[in-house]
């Protein structure tokens, strides 16, 4: 029997989410953004069905399929409750997801083990925008914070 | 005098280092295609043996062999030793040889694999040697081994060199440390091997394959075209066409010697153009990759006895390295002769100009240069022209004149003291709105911004916030960074500049409009003043619509806006590519 602990990453209603996987063991990372009703874990079959982006990226680099992973790890960090960052019109969680790719990029070699970031983000408009670089570095530190015992 | 002292050789450091000389897999292959090419073969063959079979060819660190094949002349066992010799010699082939130092079979394999194989026949039977670098460096002496020829070499032999002569190069134990993935190699041979044997490709009958795919000549001068469309007149070309700068010429290098070489130079189409020269049909990014206009690509393309051997050079300097020459394409060709004023290195990739050579083909160039940027930036002109006469601004003027209607028919006229009231609720408002909008303005910028709001602000931060640029021409329409809870637009009300609309500029559906459709003026113009009209209306509702609370309508009409600017994304989003400009009548037909 395979047991999965999952909480706190359902409510999508009135809350949108950066969120990472994470697999140490594979050293892969992947960074998105969601505002689905379903929160994170309701965006995870997206990536995970046979055309998933995060199956399709972890193929390409790895070389093998994701099914073999056995260590992977869903990290969300929930943005403000405030329009800007639930609506649909998403600039302003593409430029947190991108900045938050960006510093991991750079973070990666720092860190033990280290990963490939192998997510693809689109550039907004909105990356010099002082709040949002502020989101971004507040969820990068705590990222690199936690990393050693995830 | 002197004695003459012997210096001993380390071969495996010497082989080591020649490994490290910094070859692409692209630029190594094509080393090897040369020799194919120089023993006169008619077919050549390259196959890539992936480490695991079932892993993508996007995976990188995933290639096991790197196998060339040529059906050309083929070597007996004495000629395969001497191929395989460093510094081999090349007596026996004519004085057109792409070869130079009689290194690079060795150098461009070992760049890449520790092993080389080498199995041939000139007709007499097929024999096989093979190099291994780890063995050499523990040797420290430089040697082959002759070797069986194994069971799938032996199907190579019956499948591509029926004829019993012809050469096979095989370059395994891959060094898997960053490298290519077997879709980027094949992607960047298609192009290089195109350009580089372009003659061969497309005069001598060769054929080059990649697995099953076979390789297309490529012109970088695109001369059959500039044939067909003249001469460039820079002050009239627009930008659509390749065009002559200088038809072949020949230049003496050197008189005494007789060192002469040819050149030609030709202009290709400003890319840009083609977003705009047919509505609806963005053809710029197709026009690049045809035409192979990019950073890496303008120069000059310098061919030794038919091969290239320098790609796009600027040649020390002679073509600056400025956007204004992209267009600009020149090629010269030389033959072994020209070699001391063409200083060429071992991976055939770069050149030094001598100082003569360098003299000579600066003054040569010049009016092809002058005329070149000239052509380019007339081009930008006309294709700026055309896109752009500030339709924000032509949208802003063309309210001059503008009245809008006082009461709609059917509405009543509300009674003064009303419309005064809803009058300063509206200023009260949109005053106590602007440092809201001062602090997203600056939060734009990057600047640090608290959490609390400052009342003291200057009418110029005041003006840029508003309108998102200080402009004199901007009166009613505004192209802004930020809107209030990132809807598409917003009214703005003060006494000074009426009734206007801010509209938000990074919603994704003003993004359609002004980034995706920016070659559509009338669009942009269309759009600003629609966005004004609603804008208008709701500030309309909110002065003379007496019969509903000013609170209501504000919460509704706010509403009723959140709703829409959401459903423009969301569309925009699900028809992403099918969105005008990207439309098209096929899909749908």
């Amino acid at each position: 029997m395979l047991e999965t602990s999952i909480f706190g990453a359902f409510n999508g209603a009135d809350q949108a989410y950066i969120y990472i996987w994470l697999s140490k063991k594979h050293k892969i990372v992947y960074v998105g953004m969601t505002n689905s009703y379903t929160g994170t874990i309701g965006r995870a079959g997206a990536h995970f069905n046979r055309k998933g982006t995060l199956r399709k990226r972890f193929v390409e680099t790895r070389g093998y399929e994701v099914n073999d992973v056995d260590d992977i790890l869903l990290l969300s960090f929930p943005l403000p409750k405030t329009r800007e960052f639930t609506s649909v019109e998403k600039s302003y969680r593409e430029a947190v997801e991108y900045l938050v790719q960006k510093e991991l990029i750079l973070l990666r070699g720092k860190l033990n083990p280290t990963f490939d970031v192998i997510s693809w983000v689109r550039l907004s408009p909105r990356t010099g925008n002082s709040r949002i670089k502020k989101l971004a570095a507040s969820i990068v530190n705590s990222f690199e914070a936690n990393y050693s015992r995830f | 005098m002197s004695d003459k002292i012997d210096l001993s050789i380390d071969a495996g450091r010497l082989l080591f280092g020649l490994s490290r000389i910094g070859y692409t897999t692209s630029a190594a292959i094509c080393d090897i295609i040369d020799n194919s090419v120089r023993a006169n073969a008619n077919n050549i063959n390259l196959l890539i043996k992936k480490e695991r079979e079932d892993f993508s060819d996007n995976k990188r660190n995933n290639v096991k062999e790197y196998i060339i094949i040529d059906d050309g002349d083929g070597m007996d066992e004495g000629a395969i030793e001497e191929a395989l010799k460093l510094g081999s010699t090349d007596d026996h082939y004519d004085d057109k040889s792409l070869s130079k130092f009689g290194l690079g079979l060795k150098s461009a394999s070992f760049s890449q694999g520790d092993v080389l194989k080498v199995i041939s026949s000139d007709g007499t039977g097929f024999n096989k040697y093979e190099v291994s670098l780890p063995k050499v460096m523990e040797a420290k002496e430089y040697f082959a081994e002759k070797t069986e020829i194994e069971e799938n070499e032996s199907e190579l032999i019956e499948t591509y060199l029926k004829d019993g002569k012809g050469t096979i190069i095989i370059i395994s134990a891959i060094r898997l440390n960053n490298h290519p993935s077997v879709r980027n190699t094949i992607k960047e041979l298609k192009t290089k091997v195109g350009v580089i044997y372009f003659y061969f490709l497309s005069e001598s009958g060769v054929n080059i394959t990649i697995g099953d795919k076979k390789i297309d000549a490529i012109d970088p001068l695109f001369v059959s075209e500039a044939n067909e469309n003249g001469n460039l007149n820079e002050n009239e070309w627009d930008g659509t066409e390749v065009r002559w700068i200088e038809k072949p010429k020949e230049l003496t290098l050197d008189d005494e010697l007789k060192i002469n070489v040819t050149i030609e130079i030709t202009q290709l189409p400003y890319p840009p153009i083609y977003r705009i020269k047919n509505i609806g049909e963005s053809r710029d990014k197709e026009v690049r990759e045809r035409y192979l206009i990019e950073a890496g690509n303008y120069g000059f393309y310098v061919y030794r006895n038919k091969r290239l051997i320098s790609w796009a050079s600027n040649l020390q300097g002679i073509i600056p390295y400025d956007q204004d020459f992209y267009a600009f394409r020149g090629r010269i060709l030389i033959n072994d002769e020209a070699d001391d004023f063409f200083n060429i290195d071992v991976k055939k990739s770069s050149l030094t100009l001598s100082e003569e050579a360098f003299r000579n083909i600066s003054d040569f160039t010049k009016e092809a240069k002058s005329k070149s940027k000239a052509a380019w930036k007339n081009a930008g002109k006309i294709s700026r022209d055309i896109i752009n006469k500030a339709p924000n601004e032509i949208a802003n003027k063309l309210l001059d004149e503008f009245e809008q209607i006082e009461i709609l028919p059917g509405d009543d006229l509300p009674d003064e003291e009303i419309a005064l009231e809803r009058l300063k609720a509206i200023t009260d408002d949109m005053t106590s709105k602007i440092k809201w909008i001062i602090k997203m303005m600056k939060e734009d910028k990057g600047e640090e911004v608290d959490d609390t709001v400052d009342d003291d602000y200057t009418e110029d931060e005041k003006e840029e916030a508003i309108k998102g640029e200080k402009n004199a021409n901007l009166t009613k329409i505004f192209r802004v960074s930020s809107v209030e809870d990132n809807l598409l637009w917003e009214p703005y009300y003060d006494t000074d500049l009426g009734n206007c609309v801010r509209i938000n500029k990074i919603h994704r559906f003003a993004r359609l409009i002004y980034e995706d459709n920016a070659e559509n003026r009338d669009l942009q113009i269309l759009f600003d003043l629609m966005m004004l009209q609603f804008a208008d209306s709701e500030l309309y509702a909110y002065k003379n619509i007496g019969k509903y609370e000013y609170d209501d309508l504000k919460v509704i009409l706010r509403e009723s806006r959140r709703i829409v600017s959401e459903f423009l994304a969301n569309m925009c989003r699900k028809l992403e590519n099918d969105l005008p400009p990207n439309y098209s009548d096929e899909k749908y037909a």
